[in-house]
């Protein structure tokens, strides 16, 4: 990807660190994509949301999705590229699919930061990923597991959870009948 | 100077960061995102966690049903006892989704899938649910549905929802039979395992927007798939009694085909000026169409596979109609089997000769019996180059043939490169 000649954009993180990017790169983000376009170019952009730690892991994913974009475009005009687009599955996926598993391999705190990142800046395929790493981290977990995994506050107690169940016993009778069992939180 | 007074020890803060609940900072449209990447089921039961959590499964614009989940995890159909509990599982399961049905919010829906494989099951409350969801106006929908000892009819209102871009059926080698198709978004569409007839793939392939058809192993009763707007169609493996019908292709957007376990000259291929690449896999071969290859002469990209049969057949023909064969002016990227490799490699040398443009060929080796090893031979020819490389064992007699021949057929003779590879 091409460094020099490009136009950059200097983004300041809430904690005072300033990262000079590629204006292509800044505008994987639609919030930033809007400042640039609708407001006068500034030099730079202060992201009150955004603390530097977060803000380097978000210009690192732009920068990636950015190069793997060009690296695409330039492929697609040689015959190969061509047949490669017909198809659905291109191998560059594929190395950007591994890529982005590694990517979100970090600890909850990060995750959830960078998933509020994903969404004030307005990064789709950010969101996604992020929110998909999320959802994995819940499936297959009992509810005794995912409180204890999240931290969660704000629990009900067991008199309430009775309740609900009893309630809707449409939704959790099974849990009961299972063979394994899963002891009551 | 903040670090030294502050009023907590930075064990404490650590302890305090890695206890935070982070989760529940989560606004509303994110937390409703992620249980959408969830099944119903888990995404239902996410309601006991937390106050947080208590409604918003109802918001989840994405439902997701398998009957599976509502079997435990040692179920086997060959078990007596599981046979007698099937029905309070079928309860369960049933109970479930009228629930969900009955209690979640009542807003659009944006994806649909339900699955149900289960041979003494009986399905038919799905086709209530599946008349309630084509009201709810979804793009996505999935139905996978396998009961093989009781009939499902898809109801009628799902081909005639408006709002459909992605559908995807996989029954029990049914028959759909919808009176009426209207389908004005759909994009994709999946078959897998169904009885089509002519009436039906007419109007289907006749879909304005309808850009992909995939048929696995479906019972065509049809003669012939026209679009003009179909890029992609994929037909893997067809279940007829015996040979399939004749089937011709007239697709002329088309840019990609695939067609895998079939046999050949049961496809004729009429108008694929379009396409770009296909991949071909057949079983055997049909004496009555030697040289099927010519309504794919314009593609890029080719793959041709053929079973060990086939490649019998094939060589013996190719060797007779030689002037026949095709000119692949397009033709950059080529693979094929091993049954192009005659002895004299005078079938390959055939595709060489036809296809003066092309840069990139891979030869799939498999030496059998015993040691069933596949050999990647990747060559790079054309004017432009002069390296042709071949991966490869150094001292294999094919190799060397190999690099022989296609000597002959570059008009620069090239450095050859062998990269020996297990």
């Amino acid at each position: 990807m091409a460094d020099n000649g490009g136009k950059k954009i200097t983004l300041k993180s809430s904690d005072g660190e300033e990262f000079e990017v590629p204006e292509v790169v800044a505008m994987e983000s639609q919030t930033i994509r809007h400042v640039i376009e609708d407001v006068c170019a500034k030099n730079s952009i202060p992201l009150l949301n955004v603390n530097s730690k977060i803000l380097s892991k978000v210009i690192e994913y732009c920068k990636k999705h950015v190069a793997a974009a060009e690296a695409a475009a330039s492929k697609a005009s040689t015959e190969e590229g061509t047949a490669a687009a017909a198809s659905v599955t291109k191998p560059s996926d594929e190395d950007l699919k591994t890529w982005d598993a590694e990517f979100v391999k970090v600890d909850k705190g990060t995750l959830f930061n960078l998933i509020l990142a994903a969404n004030y800046l307005h990064i789709p395929g950010l969101l996604d990923l992020t929110c998909q790493a999320a959802a994995d981290m819940i499936k297959g977990k009992s509810a005794k597991e995912i409180r204890k995994f999240f931290n969660l506050k704000n629990c009900i107690s067991p008199e309430e959870e009775e309740e609900i169940r009893r309630e809707n016993q449409w939704a959790f009778e099974e849990e009961k009948r299972t063979r394994a069992f899963d002891a009551y939180a | 100077m903040r670090g030294i007074y502050s009023t907590e020890s930075t064990t404490e803060k650590r302890r305090k960061i890695a206890h935070v609940d982070r989760i529940s900072n989560l606004p509303d449209p994110i937390l409703i995102l992620i249980l959408s990447l969830l099944s119903t089921k888990e995404s239902v039961q996410t309601s006991l966690l937390a106050k947080r959590f208590q409604n918003l499964w109802a918001s989840v614009p994405v439902l997701g049903f398998d009957f599976d989940d509502f079997l435990p995890d040692d179920h086997s159909e060959y078990l007596d006892e599981d046979e007698e509990n099937l029905f309070e599982y079928e309860e369960n399961f049933t109970k479930f989704v009228d629930g969900i049905f009955e209690h979640r919010e009542p807003s659009n829906l944006d994806s649909f899938k339900l699955k149900w494989k289960e041979d003494e099951s009986d399905p038919t409350p799905a086709t209530a649910w599946l008349e309630t969801v084509a009201k709810l106006k979804p793009k996505f929908f999935f139905v996978h549905i396998f009961t093989e000892n009781f009939n499902f009819e898809v109801p009628d209102s799902v081909f005639v929802c408006e709002s459909l871009e992605e559908l995807e059926l996989e029954l029990g080698f049914e028959a759909i039979s919808p009176r009426s198709v209207n389908l004005p978004c759909l994009k994709k569409v999946t078959l897998d395992s169904i009885e089509i007839v002519d009436e039906v793939m007419q109007k289907l392939s006749g879909l304005p927007a309808l850009e992909e058809m995939v048929l696995s192993y479906c019972q065509l009763n049809i003669c012939d798939i026209s679009s003009g707007t179909l890029k992609r169609l994929v037909l893997d493996g067809y279940h007829n009694d015996k040979t399939p019908p004749d089937i011709s292709i007239s697709t002329p957007s088309l840019l990609y085909l695939e067609v895998r376990s079939w046999t050949i000259g049961r496809i004729k291929f009429k108008k694929l000026e379009s396409l770009v690449k296909a991949c071909i896999q057949y079983h055997e071969f049909d004496d009555e169409d030697p040289l099927f290859l010519t309504g794919l002469s314009n593609v890029t990209y080719l793959e041709l596979m053929l079973s060990e049969w086939g490649q019998l057949q094939m060589k013996d023909v190719l060797k007779e109609e030689t002037t026949k064969f095709p000119t692949f002016n397009n033709l950059k990227t080529l693979k094929i089997g091993e049954w192009c490799m005659t002895d004299e490699f005078d079938v390959l040398a055939c595709f060489l000769f036809h296809a003066s443009n092309l840069e990139k060929l891979t030869l799939l080796h498999r030496q059998s019996p015993a040691g069933q090893y596949k050999m990647e031979i990747s060559l790079g020819l054309g004017d432009n180059v002069d390296i042709m490389e071949i991966n490869g064992k150094k001292n294999d007699k094919i190799v060397n043939e190999l690099v022989k021949r296609v000597d002959t057929h570059l008009k620069t003779r090239p450095k050859t490169n062998i990269i020996s590879s297990e």
